[in-house]
């Protein structure tokens, strides 16, 4: 009846999922290693007009002519993977990347997910594995007698063992990245899985080929930025108001249309 | 008398045109590189010497505001140029600059469309300079292509943020001295709420005032009818 009425409406919509979105980027400000998403908007098809309202045609070619949209979508949600912040724990588990990389997770079933989560658990045989019981890949485990765990920067692991007076290797840690680092598909405790999107993993060695290396006894915080995110938030509610609006506009001239008719 | 009747209901039916179009432009407020319409209302005469007012909507083309997001694939131009995008149904033009690298290592959208201009992309450290040439871990890989067109109004809205080009309207290549393309900063809606809320305010008015027109042509049309002729 009315295209203002559906297009406000989607509008409406999308400005309900930025506010979903603002919603979860700022329950997780606090999440280590979080990355934030942002919503991205398209706008809709649109509908090509002659020159509305002529009755008669005039003969000569438009050199413009009119298109009406029909509103917005949302088109994507994108990860942002800025570097969040650092934060010293001086805890010896907790490994923070300072690059693009993630770290490398085993899933129970058998499949490889991804995180930048550092903060990192022994289990009870020694092996590290992230705050959720999932084993890092390729495993490192701790012997008993471990008494000094050091991390380079280059994922070297080496522990000084209690009868022992020079570290002992225990093997490397490996990094990831991907070609398209957006198309990474979150599957929650701070995992993320490969998708066709993002490309399948390019294994590396930290320190090598901007991969990042590895800081030990810091944590990485969320990049979540609370301000920018609150700025996101007036704006949003706004612009829904005003898309309320339009709604309204719109059924106050179907009102005045319907009392054409005595 | 009829004639009053039509010039009313024309004028309504411009208005709801022009609301369906403040609609949009309210709806795509947030919308990247988005470029609103304006409604222009033309008086035209057209035969039997009655008055024809008619709206054209026109694509506004001014800069919308710039948006820090520090991400590298995030780009939006300066003032004039549009990023070059290959599409199923061929070229498009856009400046929605939001990219990203697809597996294959191309430069696309964020539906996927292909970006002309960048060569194949290695993951690394990008940078885009002012003039859209991108370089990975200081390695050049391409320029993006960036169009200007003598008249931008006449491109058509396709949506997804895209514009097509008529068939009698060729693109030219943007000089390099000309570009400003900045990285890390994306380029929001032109759309202006208050200008926007005024005019869906002078719309609504606009339609309701021609109600009325064409309600009092119709009681006079009425008492016409009824008493006119009448004997006795």
């Amino acid at each position: 009846m009315i295209r203002a009425l559906s297009t406000a409406s989607s509008g409406m919509q999308s400005q309900q999922v930025f506010i979903d979105n603002i919603a979860n980027n700022l329950a997780n400000v606090n999440t280590p290693g979080f990355k934030k998403s942002r919503v991205e908007f398209q706008d809709l098809l649109y509908e090509r007009v002659g020159p509305v309202g002529a009755s008669r045609m005039t003969g000569s070619a438009d050199p413009v002519f009119s298109q009406i949209g029909h509103g917005v979508r949302l088109a994507a949600t994108t990860k942002i993977y800025n570097q969040g912040a650092s934060q010293s724990t001086e805890n010896p588990m907790d490994m923070m990347i300072d690059g693009d990389g993630f770290f490398q997770i085993l899933l129970p079933d058998g499949t490889f997910a991804y995180t930048r989560d550092g903060a990192l658990k022994l289990d009870s045989d020694g092996n590290i594995v992230t705050s959720s019981g999932f084993q890092v890949e390729p495993a490192i485990s701790l012997p008993r007698e471990t008494t000094d765990l050091m991390i380079a920067g280059d994922g070297i692991v080496s522990v000084l063992l209690q009868s022992e007076q020079e570290p002992a290797e225990l093997g490397r840690f490996e990094l990831v990245r991907f070609q398209n680092p957006a198309g990474l598909r979150n599957i929650g405790h701070n995992l993320y899985a490969e998708t066709v999107a993002s490309g399948p993993a390019i294994l590396g060695n930290p320190g090598e080929e901007g991969i990042g290396t590895i800081q030990m006894g810091f944590l990485e915080m969320s990049n979540v930025s609370v301000i920018e995110e609150m700025i996101g938030m007036i704006t949003a509610q706004r612009a829904y108001e005003i898309n309320s609006k339009a709604v309204k506009t719109s059924e106050e001239m179907l009102g005045i249309a319907a009392n054409l008719k005595r | 008398m009829l004639k009053g009747i039509s010039i009313a209901a024309n004028a309504m039916k411009n208005q709801t045109a022009r609301n369906d179009m403040i609609a949009n432009n309210l709806a795509n407020v947030d919308t990247t590189g988005f470029k609103k319409d304006i409604a222009l209302f033309q008086l035209g005469k057209t035969g039997g010497g009655q008055p024809d007012t008619t709206v054209r909507l026109v694509t506004a083309h001014e800069q919308g505001p710039l948006t820090r997001t520090e991400r590298a694939l995030d780009l939006a131009i300066q003032g004039d140029g549009f990023f070059v995008v290959e599409t199923e149904d061929g070229e498009r033009y856009t400046r929605a600059g939001s990219f990203v690298v697809t597996p294959e290592g191309h430069l696309a959208t964020i539906d996927g469309n292909k970006v002309s201009g960048a060569a194949a992309i290695p993951p690394g450290e990008i940078e885009v300079s002012r003039e859209g040439n991108i370089s990975v871990n200081g390695v050049d890989a391409g320029q993006i292509g960036v169009v200007t067109f003598e008249d931008a109004t006449r491109l058509e809205k396709t949506g997804s943020g895209l514009f097509a080009a008529p068939d009698d309207m060729s693109s030219s290549e943007m000089p390099e001295e000309e570009r400003f393309i900045l990285s890390g900063f994306l380029e929001n809606s032109n759309v202006e709420v208050i200008t926007e809320m005024t005019d869906m305010i002078t719309a609504l008015k606009a339609y309701e005032i021609s109600q009325k027109a064409l309600k009092s042509e119709d009681e006079i049309l009425h008492l016409l009818i009824s008493t006119v002729g009448k004997t006795g």
